[in-house]
């Protein structure tokens, strides 16, 4: 791929994911009632959300300060651009050097670490005890991470996202039960992992658009992610052009639309992991973690 | 060479002469901060330099054996750290001096750290182990003469005297002693465990020599274990040094985090934070003795190229929190973080450099710990696949404890933040802190500046200070695989580019900036915190009622409680009692009010309608049966099942690395075995419910 196609599919992916993101969790919600027999909000009622709080007057707390103001721009800003380094329907993106899985899980606390400053600037109940825990969550879920960046990295032989997914198109990331562990590692942390509820009540107006946009984006990262290194296929490949585009495109809206059924199908039946059993779920993430390393390990001893 | 010596005269002679004349100090101390800056100068200018090793041999010394010095790489290197940190550490206190005489040791401070700066800039220069170890024992003679007399400065005189003596030692000592003298020596100093127990509150008491340790005499310390690993010339280390330090590193980074996240003042979590600085890099050293010891040099490059970021690291971002705790020190009273609070309204520059400081030592990006952190999951990545199975065990557990200690260090960074800086001042005091004076305030922006600009460029920071070291160090020819953009691992692959990183993100908050303006308007109003509809507190508490906010003691992340025994007992207690630890006046430590501080590894138990209570009735603190609520608490991580399982992997990887690589035909069923035990962990932890 040429240097002007690489930043053509760049920008094309970073004005689609952004433009969907609220979509995505809008149609999940929406599965989610038709599930359950309501008629539920349109898909892209998160995007009027959006628009009516953008209008908003931002109400700041008395005490608040530095943070409220700067903070939540700093939170839109890493999951943006987390979101921008995830390659969604073509690889060798302009972007492509810099997706390294941990810069891309980095940006991703970055934003966490974010929010939970403002919320502990206001210095009220909820907020705090919603920060520590999520604290706690992330003290949880890193090791898990790390374990399953080991595995992907010892399959792939680098932490590059896009060189993984490259690896992973040519059914090359092998053995498949390692990357399927590591990956099913990921999921759980997704799942499970510190998330931005009961952090944002303190904000309002135009700053909480800006938090929960970020938030859609972040569950559009993790998705991306695990799109990208578990069905790569239709994906255009680094020389890819126009057609191949296309095809990517409608490959990747195909599987989005299908993960976030069954996501939503997921939840209808499960339920949402509640808070308590989190802990556990992130222990059994660290566990598959660590056993996607050591597949990954015993098979590059016998190779 | 002469110039660098001349430093350390000029160092040592404006101490002695502040001494003898106090009312001369400060005006001494600036000329000893202007030799500082001109040494890290020279130094740092030498590193790149090719002269280099010089030698020098002074005319002073013992009989038979005179103090020989010689500078390499690697010397100016640390040289250049130790005196950029001591410069701003030495203005600092000068300028705190001349605007307050409430400056804790102030006068004190601009005598002693312009003397124990040129000792240890005298252990970094020596050429051999006997000028080394006598320089770092004079250094701990001043420490110690310097600071109060009590249990705790004697306890550190005794490390850094037992730590010169080691360095001493090891130099007659046959090779093969040296890694222990390494630990028991320098690694004692800086804060490895098992001692870390007694140096973390000595770190802490020791009011002003706190500051020097931590970001000076780590990076000395850590330059000396350097010295005694990587300095036996033709001699390969042995391939089991590597576990110890692997081990004890990554034992250190997680005790510290702990530590680090559930600190009571500002200086216990700067010195625990230190020890986990320390831990993360003998991590970083272990992982490049098995690299040498297994021939990869490029493995070995990428560790050393982390320990050099981590010490930088320290000496930078850790002298700058101990300069900001300084800082809130003096402007707000006192360091318990219970009695501050709020102190962004009054201090908003320190608040960013003590934010900046604590990005730099956490790992995210685009911070120096990030390109720390990543490359040693690289050089990991990159170890020999050994093929015992304990080996692949103890493999992934240095990686999970990798992944714990940042998020202990983001914990800490949130804490530390959170309760001293954001919020309300939770004492009178508090809200009345004042900035510490306009040139202290610039030495702590200068440092801000360093610490962030350290980790945006750390590519070419890497190049053009750390070649020269790693090839000294390593032996070998190598190129460290850093480019002007950031770091990679190999050739084929792209790595971490933090300058693009950085860039990005500030053009996207440019972006969003422009947007929000767009339809925002910029006037900023204000009204009463929502608190989830609480009524606005009385007007007696001009402050807000303080059981509405976190306590200062409170956001202990909980699995840092579930760690550590001694916490575990105190829940535990209160859990048979049926009351709270108590906190700041005398409340509960409860994190709000109805909200007690939440615990996860007890879940709440059903009540009698089934339902889980919302206000937490199920925690220790509220529970009302005062049995603990048998059979509600989680394996994971607590001392149930938990830890025997982690012990005996623990137990099995030592016993598995310390019998050596080499195909073993016999290790499937070991593998059958292990899965089978890690299944049996996991249907455990899933049915324990």
């Amino acid at each position: 791929m040429t240097g002007a196609a690489a930043i053509l599919a760049q920008l094309l992916h970073t004005a689609l994911v952004v433009a969907v993101a609220p979509v995505v969790l809008g149609l999940r919600r929406w599965i989610e009632a038709r599930l359950s027999g309501r008629a539920g909000p349109p898909p892209w009622q998160p995007w009027s959300d959006l628009r009516r709080l953008i209008r908003k007057q931002p109400v700041l707390a008395e005490n608040a300060a530095l943070m409220s103001r700067t903070t939540p721009v700093a939170c839109l800003a890493a999951s943006a651009l987390a979101v921008a380094l995830v390659p969604s329907f073509a690889l060798g993106m302009a972007f492509a050097p810099l997706a390294d899985l941990l810069v891309i899980l980095g940006l991703l606390a970055v934003g966490r670490i974010a929010l939970a400053l403002v919320s502990l600037e206001a210095g009220t109940a909820q907020a705090g005890v919603m920060a520590g825990r999520g604290a706690a969550l992330a003290g949880l879920a890193e090791p898990a991470l790390y374990l399953a960046i080991l595995a992907l990295g010892l399959l792939g032989g680098t932490t590059n996202l896009d060189l993984l997914i490259g690896t992973q198109l040519q059914g090359m990331l092998q053995p498949l039960g390692a990357a399927v562990l590591a990956l099913g590692a990921l999921a759980l942390v997704a799942l499970a992992g510190p998330g931005s509820a009961g952090l944002t009540t303190e904000l309002s107006g135009a700053d909480l658009a800006l938090v929960e946009f970020a938030a859609s984006l972040r569950e559009l990262v993790w998705l991306d992610l695990l799109i990208g290194l578990l069905l790569p296929l239709g994906m255009a490949e680094p020389g890819g052009g126009p057609a191949a585009w296309i095809a990517g495109l409608f490959a990747w809206g195909i599987k989005v639309v299908v993960v976030t059924a069954g996501l939503a199908g997921l939840r209808r039946v499960a339920g949402d992991i509640p808070p308590a059993q989190r802990p556990r779920a992130l222990g059994v993430a660290a566990i598959l973690g660590a056993l996607a390393a050591l597949l990954a390990l015993a098979s590059a001893v016998a190779a | 060479m002469i110039l660098l010596t001349a430093v350390i005269a000029a160092l040592l002679c404006l101490g002695g002469l502040a001494a003898a004349w106090p009312s001369q100090a400060r005006r001494l101390a600036w000329s000893a901060a202007a030799a500082a800056v001109l040494g890290a100068a020279a130094a740092s200018l030498s590193v790149t330099l090719a002269d280099l090793p010089a030698a020098i041999t002074l005319p002073i010394g013992l009989p038979g054996a005179a103090f020989r010095l010689s500078l390499d790489p690697p010397a100016a290197f640390f040289l250049a750290l130790t005196y950029a940190a001591g410069a701003a550490m030495i203005a600092f206190a000068a300028a705190s001096e001349a605007a307050a005489a409430t400056a804790t040791g102030g006068a004190r401070a601009t005598v002693s750290i312009p003397i124990c700066l040129g000792f240890f800039g005298l252990a970094i220069l020596g050429a051999d182990g006997l000028t080394r170890g006598a320089a770092l024992i004079a250094a701990a003679t001043a420490l110690w003469a310097s600071g109060p007399a009590d249990r705790s400065a004697a306890v550190l005189l005794c490390v850094t005297l037992l730590a010169g003596a080691a360095v001493i030692a090891a130099a007659a000592a046959p090779p093969q002693a040296r890694l222990w003298a390494a630990l028991i020596g320098p690694g004692a100093l800086a804060g490895l465990v098992p001692p870390q127990r007694w140096i973390g509150p000595a770190h802490r008491e020791a009011a002003q020599a706190g500051t020097l340790l931590a970001g000076v005499a780590v990076p000395v310390a850590i330059y000396l274990m350097l010295r005694l690993l990587f300095g036996t010339g033709s001699i390969v280390p042995p391939a089991w040094w590597g576990l110890p330090l692997s081990l004890l590193g990554a034992v250190s980074a997680v005790a510290g985090g702990v530590d680090a996240a559930r600190a009571a003042d500002l200086d216990t979590a700067l010195a625990a934070g230190t020890v986990r600085q320390t831990g993360l890099v003998a991590l970083g050293l272990g992982i490049a003795l098995s690299a040498r010891a297994a021939d990869l040099p490029a493995v070995e490059t990428m560790a050393l190229a982390a320990v050099l970021l981590l010490a930088g690291m320290q000496a930078i971002a850790g002298t700058l929190q101990a300069l900001a705790n300084g800082a809130i020190r003096d402007g707000a009273g006192t360091r318990q973080l219970d009695r501050l609070g709020g102190l962004v309204h009054r201090m908003p520059g320190t608040t960013v450099c003590l934010l900046a400081a604590l990005i730099g030592l956490a790992a995210l990006p685009p911070g120096v710990g990030f390109a720390a952190a990543w490359l040693l999951v690289h050089a990991l990545i990159g170890l020999p696949h050994a093929a015992t199975l304990p080996s692949q065990l103890l493999r992934c557990a240095l990686i999970a404890t990798l992944g714990l200690a940042s998020a202990l260090a983001a914990a800490g960074l949130l804490r530390l933040t959170g309760m001293a800086c954001l919020g309300r001042p939770r004492t009178p005091r508090a809200a009345v802190a004042r900035e510490p004076p306009r040139p202290a305030r610039l030495v702590l922006a200068a440092l801000a500046v360093a610490a962030t600009a350290a980790g945006v460029l750390a590519g070419p920071l890497l190049i053009l200070f750390g070649d020269a070291p790693m090839r000294t160090l390593s032996g070998t020819g190598v190129r460290p695989l850093a480019s002007w953009l950031g770091i990679a691992a190999g050739a084929e692959s792209p790595g971490y580019a933090p300058l693009p990183v950085t860039g990005l993100l500030l053009l996207t908050a440019a972006l969003v900036l422009w947007l929000r303006r767009l339809t925002v308007p910029s006037s900023i109003v204000s009204g009463p915190a929502w608190e989830d509809g609480f009524a606005a507190p009385p007007a007696w508490l001009p402050f807000g009622d303080p059981v509405t906010q976190t306590a200062g003691s409170g956001f202990v992340p909980e699995f840092a409680r579930c760690l550590d025994p001694d916490s575990m007992g105190v829940v535990q207690a209160a859990d048979r009692r049926g009351v709270a630890p108590q906190g700041a006046y005398g409340v509960p430590v409860s994190d709000a009010r109805g909200v007690p501080a939440p615990d996860l590894c007890t879940s709440p138990a059903p009540d009698a309608d089934g339902t889980r209570a919302r206000d937490g009735s199920g925690t220790p603190a509220h529970d009302p049966s005062g049995v603990g609520s048998a059979g509600t608490r989680l394996p994971w991580p607590g001392p149930g099942r938990g830890r025997p399982a982690a012990v005996f992997l623990a137990a099995g990887s030592a016993v598995g690395f310390s019998r050596g690589g080499g195909v073993r035909p016999g290790s499937a069923p070991a593998l059958v075995l292990i899965l089978l035990a890690a299944l049996l962990i996991l249907c455990s932890w899933i049915g324990a419910a």
